[in-house]
């Protein structure tokens, strides 16, 4: 532990949307210069780079991107963990910073999308072939299920959306920045009953940055360290009795975050989960221990997500309204975090939080990251 | 829906041989292929080698039974793409005896009268014809018919 404490010390983002005349090049360059500018580092202070991303990019990205920022023979790899991947760089980046190998670290998640529904089994498998795999259907029998047990309704998964949009509205790099009702979100079109599009995330084209650094080497930096205090990230876990419901083992990687950072989910000041459907953040905030199973839903309805909120999730519009460019998503959970903790969240600041909680889920696997101020 | 009923009349073969066998003495009623741990007993669908429960190597495959209650569904309403569903239709996960969940179609009824806990039943659908012209199958769930004495009660 010769580096003490991992930070994080600059943050960076590529507006998300739809950018056709940019190359993941050019969002990936632009992304990683904002965040090494709001670290005050250039390019050749750092030692190792990670690129997170999963579709259609070809072989080498990560070589390529950080290539155009400079040559200066470090090693780049490249992670993919579908929609978790740039989260799960970072905690690579994390684990190599508190190893003493490298001081300085960074992270680029990027990703260009088409439009239109994923197919993540492969058009010709038996269950493609039966319409059985689309995403929005497997959230939509977790989120019938969560009602079955639990009396969950419908206008609990709407209010997720509802929220989300009216805190995208104060993100300039979130990608749809319009206030929507429940009555639009519960009445736009029926995708996966009972998720409408409206609780669906877009497709998107967008970057995103982060610079970790040792503690030593953060300290003589200007801005204020935020320091990655505990991660975890984990797949799937048989157990005969409790069929899974999410992507992995979101509860007890939160127990361990938890544990390892020495806190309790009532120290949380602000958090970002995994929204690619509206469903997702009432399992997701029951998962990671901040209210009891069944009882997210009505916690939702009730505003306890919203900025103001006992706990404010998803301040930047989440997945649902900033957009989701999978392998760009998780720095940008992470980004927003830092930028709340550093109290640089404007009109969408959370009063004076000290501890963030990001969990970023991609298909099969999941990632739990603390940070403290 | 754009897939069709089994006629019984004709020859057919399974979708995916390692899914499922179309049990003939039953009329070509399918079977799902389950695997079974020797050690533990765990059952397991689709395929695995390993147990994921004990680590035993070397699972043995076993008929799983042909009924099962929904745990949970959706009723879908995009087709995605190369999908040969037409929609509306039920996506559910079922869950058998052997405490397996198994995805599937949900046929023969209604979608609006799709319950969780709903006794359902395997049944062939045809999927196209190959190139001999035998039906190629694959298998969904729909609900078992109550006996018309048993609503009395």
């Amino acid at each position: 532990m010769k580096n003490g404490r991992v930070a994080v010390v600059g943050v960076g983002l590529h507006p998300f949307g739809r950018f056709p005349d940019k190359a993941v090049e050019d969002l990936g360059r632009e992304a990683a210069l904002e965040a090494l500018r709001d670290a005050g580092l250039s390019y050749k202070d750092v030692e190792a780079g990670f690129l997170g991303r999963v579709t259609q990019l070809g072989i080498g990205v990560g070589q390529r991107v950080f290539g155009e920022l400079g040559l200066t023979g470090i090693p780049v790899t490249n992670v993919e963990l579908a929609c978790a991947s740039s989260s799960r760089a970072v905690m690579h980046a994390a684990d190599l910073i508190r190893s003493g190998a490298v001081e300085v670290a960074m992270v680029i998640g990027v990703e260009k999308m088409e439009r239109g529904m994923l197919q993540p089994g492969g058009e010709r498998s038996y269950q493609a072939l039966l319409g059985l795999t689309i995403l929005p259907g497997a959230y939509a029998m977790m989120a019938r299920r969560h009602m079955h047990l639990y009396g969950t309704k419908p206008e609990h998964f709407a209010k997720v959306s509802v929220k989300s949009h009216k805190n995208a509205v104060h993100n300039p790099y979130a990608q749809y920045r319009t206030e929507l009702t429940l009555e639009e979100v519960l009445n736009s079109r029926m995708i996966a009953d009972p998720i409408t599009l409206y609780q669906c995330c877009p497709t998107s084209d967008g970057a995103s940055a982060v610079v970790l650094a040792s503690e030593r080497r953060a300290r003589q930096l200007s801005n204020q360290p935020v320091y990655l205090t505990a991660w975890a990230g984990g797949t799937p876990i048989f157990d005969p009795d409790e069929p899974g419901l999410s992507e992995g083992p979101t509860a007890l990687l939160a127990r361990k975050v938890y544990q390892a950072a020495s806190i309790s989910p009532q120290d949380v000041g602000v958090c970002q989960v995994h929204d690619a459907f509206s469903p997702g953040e009432i399992f997701t905030i029951e998962e990671l221990g901040f209210v009891k199973p069944g009882e997210g839903g009505p916690f939702v309805w009730e505003g306890g997500t919203e900025i103001t909120g006992r706990l404010p999730v998803n301040t930047d519009g989440g997945l649902l309204s900033r957009g989701h460019p999978m392998g760009a998503t998780g720095g940008a959970m992470i980004t927003e975090i830092v930028r709340q903790l550093r109290g640089q969240a404007g009109p969408r600041q959370v009063a004076d939080p000290k501890v963030g909680l990001v969990q970023n889920a991609g298909i099969g696997g999941v990632n739990v990251l603390a940070f403290q101020v | 829906m754009a897939i069709q009923q089994k006629d019984r009349a004709r020859p057919a073969v399974p979708l995916n041989e390692r899914l499922f066998r179309l049990d003939e003495a039953e009329g070509g009623i399918p079977v799902l292929l389950g695997w079974r741990c020797p050690d533990c007993g765990h059952h397991f669908f689709p395929h695995r080698t390993i147990c994921p429960g004990c680590g035993h190597i070397g699972l043995e495959e076993v008929d799983l039974s042909r009924r099962g209650k929904v745990w949970t569904y959706t009723i879908a309403h995009q087709v995605p793409p190369g999908a040969i569903v037409e929609a509306p239709y039920v996506i559910a996960r079922i869950e058998l005896p052997e405490a397996v969940l198994v995805s599937s179609l949900i046929t023969d009824c209604a979608p609006e009268e799709v319950r969780v806990g709903m006794e359902v039943e395997i049944t062939p659908v045809k999927v196209r014809e190959d190139e001999e012209g035998r039906d190629v199958l694959a298998f969904a769930f729909r609900p078992v018919k109550k006996p018309a004495k048993e609503t009395k009660s």
